[in-house]
């Protein structure tokens, strides 16, 4: 087997050591329970304490607006379902739009089945979402608006601060899935008029199971998960401490290397997509060219199909992810590479290659060649190219 | 996540490639689910199948039933032993 080479990032990271280090004590030694009175929880829940503080400082919030939950997933559905629930006597129009995570799109699609509208706004070629038809699209009846701060698959930064700005001005909600962009890129809560977002600390070398949703200070929220009075009543359940506590300490890691760790990953990120987009032919980048995660390299290479692909890097020690049908479960393509125009037999041959700060330019090189040859191959193989290369 | 015999299918590829000249040529499946099979036959004039070629775009799994079937097909006759009904025999 070949030396691994991990590019999927943008599906999970690997722990931190020091994250890590620091979770260990709450399991053996400091593992009481934080809501427990006696002196021995006490360290449980300072360290609860300075978690919520890490993660609040990350987005410029107070500690009192961030509830730990147990992941992204868990924080979207909480955000939209408890709006709509509570301001279902003002309205019941909700937009997100078409290129939103799953966590958002089918809790809006179970909204739907209970009497909300929603409008599912259309991004251009490269992913974004127009702050003008955004506009156009809020009605009286409005309560929320829920648009990623970036998206997972293609990595396209949406204009989160505009769309803020806007929502503020027409007094609706404003909440961000910022699963990937919290710890990646600069967010800041008060700046860009987030009233909730939505993060996840496995993305950011931080553990699986440990997420958060800010929610500002002054914006009430009704609990999803009922049966206790943790995290001021609005979600009940015992605290997950190791989870909590590498949460902050990823989140206090990430601040403190954002800038630095940013430039690296952009740098290589910009080396590995001029190469594939320079030495493979019929390649195309999906995505924002320049306002894209700095982890993030998106490509469709035409005539081929991104399983097979994804079989052929796994053969060579290389992990990768696809938004072809096969990949995904289903019978289309991924709705994200449909929403930016991409025909299907193109975006069947969709690739994602997530990098991480440690991420070498070795590593990208043999990629570079890996999928060459893979590509090749595959070509070879296809009746589209056949096809195309009979008509060139 | 695919049987041995699936992945030495896939991975090599039996009668892969094209027939200059052949009897007959099929393509079926479309881009939209993503799976399109191209096979190319080459028919004696008492009807067996001499020689057969794919080109499949596709999963793993359309790879290499793809070369399943070439490998069935293969010097059986076009009659009473058409493609469809050996792709439903194959036991993959």
């Amino acid at each position: 087997m070949n030396k691994r080479i991990y590019l999927d990032n943008a599906a999970t990271t690997r722990v931190h050591e020091e994250v890590l280090q620091e979770m260990m004590p709450y399991f053996r030694e400091n593992y009481a329970n934080p809501s427990a009175i006696y002196s021995f929880a006490g360290e449980a829940k300072k360290a609860v304490g300075i978690a919520r503080e890490r993660a609040a400082v990350l987005i410029g919030a107070k500690p009192n607006e961030i509830y730990f939950t147990a992941g992204g997933s868990e924080s979207d559905n909480w955000a939209i379902r408890a709006v709509a629930e509570r301001l279902q006597e003002k309205g019941r129009h909700i937009i997100t739009s078409r290129i939103e995570h799953h966590a958002v799109l089918h809790t809006c699609q179970y909204l739907e089945k209970r009497g909300y509208e929603v409008t599912y706004l259309d991004v251009d070629e490269e992913g974004k979402v127009s702050p003008e038809a955004l506009e156009k699209a809020i009605r009286p009846d409005t309560i929320l608006i829920s648009v990623m701060a970036a998206n997972n698959e293609i990595g396209t930064i949406e204009p989160v601060a505009r769309i803020g700005e806007i929502a503020h001005e027409r007094g609706v909600l404003f909440h961000t899935d910022a699963v990937q962009a919290y710890g990646h890129m600069p967010l800041h809560a008060e700046e860009m008029h987030i009233d909730l977002l939505s993060a996840s600390g496995h993305k950011l070398n931080g553990p699986k199971g440990a997420g958060i949703l800010y929610c500002r200070e002054n914006v009430r929220l009704h609990p999803l998960i009922h049966g206790g009075a943790q995290e001021r009543g609005r979600r009940a359940g015992t605290l997950n401490v190791p989870g909590i506590v590498g949460f902050g300490k990823a989140a206090a890691l990430a601040g403190e290397t954002l800038q630095e760790r940013h430039a690296k990953e952009a740098a290589l990120r910009d080396y590995l997509i001029d190469r594939v987009l320079a030495e493979i032919p019929y390649t195309r980048l999906n995505g924002h060219r320049q306002d894209r995660l700095s982890n993030n390299a998106h490509f469709c290479f035409r005539f081929i199909e991104g399983e097979s692909l994804l079989i052929l890097l796994d053969q060579r020690g290389i992990c990768g992810s696809s938004g072809s049908a096969c990949t995904s479960g289903a019978l289309d393509p991924s709705h994200v590479l449909l929403a930016i125009g991409l025909p299907h037999e193109i975006a069947h041959g969709s690739l994602r290659l997530t990098l991480s700060e440690e991420t070498t330019r070795e590593e990208l090189d043999g990629t570079v060649e890996a999928l060459k040859e893979i590509v090749g191959r595959l070509r070879e193989m296809s009746p589209l190219y056949e096809d195309f290369a009979r008509k060139a | 996540m695919y049987s041995e015999k699936v992945m030495d299918h896939f991975n090599h590829p039996r009668n892969m490639g094209e027939i200059e000249n052949p009897s007959g040529v099929g393509t079926v499946g479309n881009a939209k689910c993503g799976d399109i099979m191209r096979i190319y036959l080459d028919v004696d004039e008492a009807g067996v199948i001499q020689d057969v070629k794919f080109k499949t775009f596709g999963c793993g799994a359309a790879v290499a039933t793809s070369s399943m079937a070439t490998e069935l097909v293969k010097g059986k006759t076009v009659e009473g032993s058409s493609l469809t009904e050996v792709l439903f025999r194959m036991d993959v």
